[in-house]
């Protein structure tokens, strides 16, 4: 395994992708299906997509502006680290968060306005006692520029950080104010990262304007197999830029799961290593190369377990991926 | 082009078994309280069949108290560290606590009805032989107070149906909140511990002050009755769309 990734590792720095199908057999014996013998030999992302491993074989990708590696598959926590102060909710969420550092997750990401969620990530992490962990991301949201300032100083409160990896604009709300904010803490060394967010494909039209016009270091916004309208215009942007991209609701709020895990995955997903559907929609959406991470959400340890299997392996080439779209359209 | 569409569920913030478990620590928190609940709730049940004006007063007093505790311990204290948009409520419920004090006070100052029945009257007698009962106790008793009974004998159509109907209506909704919706709960598969109770929980309690407020509205005027309608059915409808989304997300 280990000898496989450091190859990997040196196809990411230049080495053509052909020289892979020397080192890894089984992608080459897996060729009974329609694609391209290139496709099927090249799984790996191609050299100068920010794809690398970590040296436990971690999928990461590089953030643009610093060269930092981030690990593919982060975690949001949008409605499942709600719980309040509820002693049961919070003993669980404990556990969802402990997978989610055993199996080497990156970014976790959250919002003023999930209720309780900023409150109920600093008791787990402080459970667990290893805060230092993640990359801490969240956001100010709210309308009133003396309330973001505020916002920021509630979130390391919550959270019981001393500074924040990543802080964005939720949705785009009073975005002039608060990255005026955001950028003048980042240049203090309070934050590393300044970001803007948006979800649903709204106001992509602003986002991109933002883009072109704003040193933002991330952009958020909603991604999935499904929902690719950004592929046209924000993506490419963001690669154009030297802007790392979070993609948000990857599973589509859970609608896609429940819409294709009845189904049985297509037989080459082995070859893209998929061993189940949140894999094969993980591996889709950090496989664009504009796309530094996902952030998946979840209230389950099995599904934090499942979540973090699209750290591992190989990710799907252009080919794999225009398959994978095309097998879904099917079902 | 903003191609992607929000769902109901996307303005959920919490998932169906955040909020049961909420239900189910909030009900082990207050324990025996539940008891107390169930009381009263006999208690006003018994009391509706007697029909007095005071015996309306006392419930009413009940019913203000429980929007209260249900606004300033349920919501302040449970509900709205899960779900911001909770946090305007607190004081939407105490208010209605306020006016539903009034109304009690309101009430308690009438003159009591000999037959002490008059919504009963409509309720049990079909309307024709009680309307005329009541029109004739209502037109000497309560004449000049806007109640409404007076002169029902000389209308006989609209105003007497309207009222046979909210009388029937009324009771459907007590009786859907004391006793309909906590046993489909369980019926349902919750755990005694996740039920919605009348004087415990919003959703039952603004369904019976529904009930209770259109069984008073002959004695309370219009304006009031409107009035202290307005936030049940806010309440009513609020946790309908959340019910909704919650049930858009299952299976997720």
């Amino acid at each position: 395994m280990a000898a496989i990734n450091t190859q990997r590792r040196r196809l990411i720095k230049g080495v053509g992708f052909l020289a892979l199908s020397s080192l890894s057999p089984p992608l080459l014996a897996a060729s009974a299906n329609a694609l391209s013998p290139e496709d099927r030999v090249s799984p790996i992302q191609p050299a100068g997509d920010g794809v690398a491993y970590f040296p436990d074989g971690r999928l990461g990708k590089v953030i643009p502006r610093s060269g930092e590696l981030l690990p593919v598959i982060g975690m949001g926590t949008w409605r499942t680290f709600n719980v309040g102060d509820n002693p049961r909710l919070l003993k669980s969420r404990t556990q969802v968060l402990k997978a989610f550092y055993a199996q080497g997750g990156g970014m976790i990401d959250s919002s003023p306005m999930y209720g309780s969620a900023e409150a109920v990530l600093g008791h787990t992490m402080g459970r667990l006692k290893q805060r230092e962990k993640v990359f801490a991301a969240t956001k100010v949201w709210t309308s009133s520029t003396q309330q973001g300032v505020e916002q920021v100083e509630d979130s390391k409160q919550l959270w019981g950080v001393q500074r924040f990896d990543l802080f964005q604009v939720h949705n785009l709300v009073n975005w002039q104010a608060h990255l005026q904010h955001l950028l003048a803490l980042k240049a203090k060394g309070e934050i590393r990262y300044v970001g803007i967010t948006t979800s649903h494909g709204r106001r992509h039209h602003d986002l991109a304007d933002i883009m072109k016009t704003q040193p933002i270091d991330f952009v958020q916004l909603t991604y999935n197999i499904v929902d690719r309208e950004v592929e046209d215009v924000l993506l490419p942007l963001a690669l154009e830029k030297d802007i790392a991209v979070i993609a948000n609701r990857p599973y589509q709020g859970g609608q896609l799961m429940r819409r294709y895990q009845s189904h049985e995955l297509p037989h080459w997903a082995a070859e893209i290593d998929c061993r189940n559907w949140a894999e094969f929609l993980l591996k889709y959406v950090v496989s664009h190369p504009a796309i530094t991470c996902a952030i998946p959400a979840t209230s389950q340890v099995e599904h934090m377990h499942e979540n973090m299997g699209a750290l591992r392996g190989s990710l799907p080439g252009e080919n794999y991926r225009n398959e994978m779209v095309a097998y879904l359209n099917k079902l | 082009m903003e191609a992607l569409q929000y769902s109901l569920g996307d303005f959920l913030l919490f998932s169906e078994s955040t909020y049961l478990e909420l239900l189910r620590y909030y009900h082990q928190d207050v324990w025996p309280t539940q008891l107390l609940a169930l009381l009263l709730a006999g208690y006003c049940c018994w009391q509706l069949t007697r029909a007095s004006q005071y015996g309306l007063s006392r419930i009413l007093l009940l019913f203000a108290i429980s929007w209260w505790w249900i606004g300033l311990n349920f919501l302040g204290n449970y509900y709205r560290d899960i779900n911001w948009v909770v946090h305007g409520f607190v004081w939407a419920f105490c208010l209605q606590g306020g006016g539903l004090l009034w109304l009690a006070f309101r009430l308690s100052r009438h003159q009591p009805t000999t037959g002490g029945d008059q919504y009963a009257g409509y309720f049990r007698e079909g309307g024709k032989q009680g309307s005329s009962e009541g029109g004739g106790k209502g037109s000497g008793e309560g004449g000049g107070k806007g109640s409404g009974v007076e002169g029902r004998a000389a209308q006989p159509s609209l105003a007497r149906r309207g009222l046979r109907i909210s009388m029937f209506a009324a009771w459907l909704l007590l009786l859907a909140a004391m006793l309909v919706l906590p046993v489909s709960l369980k019926l349902t598969g919750r755990h005694w511990d996740q039920l919605e109770l009348v004087f415990m929980t919003a959703d039952a309690t603004a369904i019976a002050t529904l009930g209770l407020i259109l069984l008073v509205r002959q004695w309370a005027g219009v304006w009031p009755v409107l009035l202290l309608m307005v936030m049940p059915l806010v309440w009513c409808a609020f946790s309908l769309l959340t019910w909704l989304a919650m049930i858009s997300l299952r299976g997720g």
